[in-house]
């Protein structure tokens, strides 16, 4: 069963179509994220789902229950949809206790004390904080607040779990921490998640599907490794973290012969002679000796960054600045020398230029 | 730190000559007023003054008088205020625009202006409103020489305040904290008791706290409706003292003191209010959050619009226009048809 159908969904604010056609299904118990630079229309989107927007055409469906639809004549009013939602400020309330927090939806729900109570031990319990229900918000700790926030969402079993960037306001190395809590969390609870992030590596760690956005429109959905493969487009690969651009021809043979030497190859479906770029990964390039047979052009090192178990060269390659990542064990490369590139053919993505 | 030291001895005369002009004008007076109010007649000092105030002027009723006046005016301004204050911060009611220039408007407007207007109004035999609630239904049923008129008048005024205060707290309160209790399954009228007004109990505390001393402190509106019915608070009741033959001012001090008392009372309360140790557990007012979205009042649009209306209706609009149309007026009060407009009065006020 899905447990969220959006179906050409627009909201527009004045002339700005902030979500522009948005379609798509979640199964029950997955997690989607919504992926894209800020302005895309990520929040808006997840903020009509959550009924705090209120969409102007499309619909929306919840488990078996149509939220929105007929352009507002059909629109259940938040407190009515069964949903949790982290915001990115946290919001916890810091007039109440952590654990008249983690209470307050089962109070409006009408639970009795003692039953809610239980429940909120056991929340508390689940987000590992507990013991802390008597504490003020003020008392806590960044990681401590987000699993407040996590623990007041899931204490009444809300259909589907809405985060806005949920993430973005840690530091780090808590953010990868509550990361990995987030995804233990949904595995034994098997809530259903949308969750919006600018931030590729959590948008691919954390969901089971992922939305890239861009000026309102869905640009690719796809299943994160799948997108990581293959991105649709340079500016999605870009966003993904492929910054590198290298221009070729491709031979008659299929192999992609690279501007200022080499050849390489490359999944694509461009016609022999076609131009094309490729995009690349800092990863997913070497730098050799000028002189070793390495697949790719010479580059000049302009820099290089010390990083810890990697060096991080920028070279240029003609007139193309290009960035390399490698390991800091081997031979390094001053700046002012010239090196060759080794390209990674499988882990580039190849468009039409 | 080397600037601080090097500025100390200048920064330490201007310290000492604003905390000498502090005491001078703050402490002198009301030493003197201590002093003065335990004056005996026959020379000496004594609680002599204070014993008369209360079993001569039998001051009891005035101080009651006072506490009902203050407090009936901080709950109906309070009730007004922060109503109209939640419905233009958070809600979809229409013009706006018109709650918030009201609101200044009556907050600058000296209250004497409505007092009088109200007079006009609804004076028992003569004001328009009862001659005109004669006219349909047979009875004159306002009479704005009472306590409840002096509290309804007084809230006019002191409402503007109130709603000034609170809508600034919830303009910079962030949203998400209402949203996230609407999406955890509370109503909206659940978020707005549970959680925007617990969030802005510092501005509520505040704005109540001031709002009984300001109402301590209002003279012209006792002084034109109160004290033609004999209904006496401590503004009037002092004016009387002072004004009276022969002035008591051995009397006045005395009462004078007791001000002093009820005013270190408000002042420690708002002090209490300020210092709390959990002022964490407000939220933090700042520019950083954003607005929710408007709620929807849907059915409740029309009520709310009404009620909106009409304290516009009833603080500004009716008063100034009654003010003009008396002004005008040179029939005696209430004679009313328009060949009987005139500057008549102006000239008569300008020229004497």
């Amino acid at each position: 069963m899905s447990a969220v159908t959006v179906s050409h969904l627009v909201k527009a604010f004045g002339a700005v179509r902030a979500v522009d056609d948005v379609s798509f299904t979640l199964a029950s118990g997955a997690v989607l994220g919504l992926l894209g630079p800020s302005g895309c229309g990520k929040t808006t989107l997840l903020r009509c789902i959550a009924g705090l927007e209120t969409p102007d055409d499309g619909t929306i469906g919840i488990g078996p229950t149509t939220v929105f639809a007929d352009r507002g004549r059909v629109l259940v009013p938040p407190e009515r949809r069964d949903l949790g939602m982290m915001f990115q400020s946290y919001a916890i309330w810091p007039h109440m206790t952590v654990a008249a927090n983690v209470a307050f939806g089962l109070k409006v729900r009408g639970w009795p004390g003692p039953k809610a109570a239980t429940r909120v031990d056991e929340a508390l319990d689940l987000v590992r904080l507990g013991g802390y229900g008597g504490r003020y918000p003020g008392e806590l700790s960044g990681g401590q607040m987000q699993r407040v926030v996590l623990a007041r969402c899931l204490a009444y079993r809300p259909a589907l779990l809405l985060l806005d960037e949920p993430l973005a306001n840690l530091d780090a190395h808590l953010r990868e921490e509550m990361r990995a809590e987030l995804r233990r969390i949904q595995r034994e609870t098997g809530t259903t998640m949308i969750a919006v992030t600018h931030d590729q590596a959590e948008a691919l760690a954390l969901s089971d599907l992922v939305l890239v956005m861009e000026g309102g429109r869905v640009r690719q959905a796809a299943d994160p490794r799948a997108l990581h493969a293959r991105p649709a487009t340079p500016d999605i690969a870009r966003f993904l973290g492929a910054v590198n651009r290298l221009d070729g021809r491709v031979r008659a043979d299929g192999r992609v012969e690279l501007a200022g030497g080499g050849d390489v190859a490359v999944s694509h479906t461009a016609a022999a002679g076609a131009r094309v770029a490729l995009y690349l990964r800092p990863g997913g390039l070497r730098l050799a000796a000028a002189g070793d047979a390495a697949n790719g052009p010479l580059a000049r090192v302009d820099s290089v960054e010390f990083l810890g178990d990697a060096l991080r060269y920028r070279v240029s390659v003609g007139d193309r600045a290009v960035i390399v990542d490698q390991p800091a064990a081997g031979p390094e490369y001053g700046p002012g020398t010239t090196a060759r590139l080794a390209v990674d053919g499988a882990a580039a993505s190849c468009f039409p230029a | 730190m080397t600037m601080w030291r090097r500025l100390n001895p200048g920064l330490w005369s201007a310290f000492a000559l604003a905390a000498a002009g502090v005491a001078v004008l703050n402490l002198l007076p009301i030493a003197w007023l201590g002093i003065g109010s335990l004056k005996e007649a026959g020379g000496g000092l004594g609680l002599g003054r204070y014993v008369e105030l209360f079993e001569r002027f039998s001051f009891a009723g005035v101080l009651v008088n006072s506490w009902i006046y203050a407090l009936g005016t901080t709950v109906l301004s309070l009730a007004v205020g922060v109503t109209l204050a939640v419905l233009v911060a958070r809600t979809d009611l229409p013009g706006k625009a018109l709650v918030r220039f009201t609101a200044l408007f009556a907050f600058v407007s000296p209250p004497w202006l409505t007092a009088m207007a109200y007079v006009f109004l609804a004076s028992p035999n003569a004001g328009y409103l009862n001659l005109a609630l004669d006219g349909l239904i047979g009875v004159k049923p306002l009479n704005i020489h009472s306590m409840p008129g002096m509290i309804y008048v007084s809230s006019l005024f002191l409402y503007a305040y109130v709603f000034l205060t609170v809508e600034a707290a919830l303009a910079g309160l962030d949203g998400a904290y209402e949203e996230a209790a609407r999406v955890a399954g509370a109503s909206a009228l659940t978020v707005i008791r549970r959680v925007t007004l617990p969030l802005v109990t510092p501005s509520l505390i505040a704005a109540a706290i001031f709002s009984l001393i300001i109402a301590w402190g209002l003279f012209a509106t006792p002084a034109i409706l109160g004290m033609p019915a004999r209904i006496y608070v401590f503004a009037t009741q002092l004016y009387l003292f002072l004004n009276g033959f022969p002035p008591r001012y051995e009397v006045a001090a005395a009462m004078g003191v007791m001000f002093c008392l009820v005013a270190f009372l408000l002042g420690g309360l708002l002090w209490l209010s300020r210092r709390r140790r959990d002022a964490a557990r407000f939220a933090v007012i700042g520019g950083k959050g954003r607005r929710p979205s408007l709620l929807p009042l849907g059915r409740a649009r029309p009520v709310a619009t009404a009620f909106a209306v009409l304290v516009s209706v009833l603080a500004v609009i009716l008063p100034y226009a009654i003010t003009l149309w008396m002004s005008l007026n040179t029939a005696w009060f209430g004679g009313a048809s328009l060949k009987d407009l005139s500057f008549g009065n102006f000239s008569y006020v300008l020229t004497g």
